[in-house]
């Protein structure tokens, strides 16, 4: 799944633009070191982390996408530095659970049908 | 060994300095994929180096990163000033974290850090000094397989 269908899908805000890639994976958690260990590859990443470091995690696992959950608005300095990188930076006021049951829903579905 | 020797970069990394947290591992991913080590060692040795730059960053003041990339093999020594470890064994052990809450609240020092560096390293070597510092030595492999 493209990035803007998702965003179209869910009504995501969209903090930061990204480079297009095609979704395959989602991972959901907030401690960046079980994330950099084990979040699959073209993933959408999601956390109710809003800080800087989050991107620099992205970028070195080569995750394309953050979801910040919750209704909970980044730091500034990490927009400017999410659209450096290329790595798409959005929000929903889901929580993490609801969020992520719906991407994964959406992935699956397109799995089946695709 | 040494005449296997194909790069030695340094990176200096400040205690504390969250803002730049990851320079130094995106800096070293960079340089090994200009040289084109295959992936999955690139992969294991980003993750490692990591790490080994966020304890740095965690728990001490101040401290150095060497990158020495081999024909045959990826290896950082990470030296540090800071306090050091008192039970390396402990520190070793997946969940164990002397983190204070502002930092558990950032999501980092989950206990997780030493364990990621021994799982995606062939060979890692930990001295510490208590209240003087800590060296980290990490070496991924790059074997035939991966060519």
């Amino acid at each position: 799944m493209r990035p803007y269908l998702l965003i179209e899908s869910l009504n995501l805000k969209v903090y930061a633009k990204g480079r297009d890639f095609e979704i395959k994976n989602g991972y959901t958690c907030d401690l960046l070191s079980v994330v950099m260990a084990n979040c699959p590859e073209n993933s959408i990443w999601v956390t109710v982390q809003r800080h800087i470091n989050i991107v620099a995690v992205a970028s070195l696992r080569e995750i394309r996408a953050i979801i910040i959950s919750q209704g909970i608005s980044p730091e500034e300095n990490i927009i400017e530095k999410s659209e450096e990188e290329g790595i798409w930076l959005l929000g929903t006021n889901d929580d993490s659970f609801t969020v992520s049951g719906k991407i994964y829903n959406l992935l699956k579905d397109e799995k089946n049908n695709g | 060994m040494e005449e296997n020797l194909l790069l030695v970069e340094k990176f200096k990394i400040q205690g504390r300095d969250f803002d730049r947290a990851g320079e130094a591992s995106s800096q070293i991913k960079t340089i090994l994929k200009k040289l084109n080590i295959p992936p999955s060692v690139i992969r294991k040795a980003t993750i490692a180096a990591y790490e080994t730059e966020m304890n740095i960053i965690i728990y001490a003041y101040h401290g150095v990163m060497t990158l020495k990339v081999y024909k045959n093999k990826v290896k950082v020594i990470a030296e540090d000033k800071g306090p050091g470890i008192p039970d390396i064994n402990l520190a070793m052990q997946e969940g164990y974290s002397t983190a204070p809450p502002e930092i558990l609240e950032m999501g980092f020092g989950a206990g997780m850090g030493l364990a990621n560096i021994k799982k995606n390293s062939d060979i890692l070597e930990i001295k510490s000094n208590v209240n003087k510092g800590t060296t980290v030595t990490f070496e991924v492999s790059i074997n035939e397989q991966h060519k």
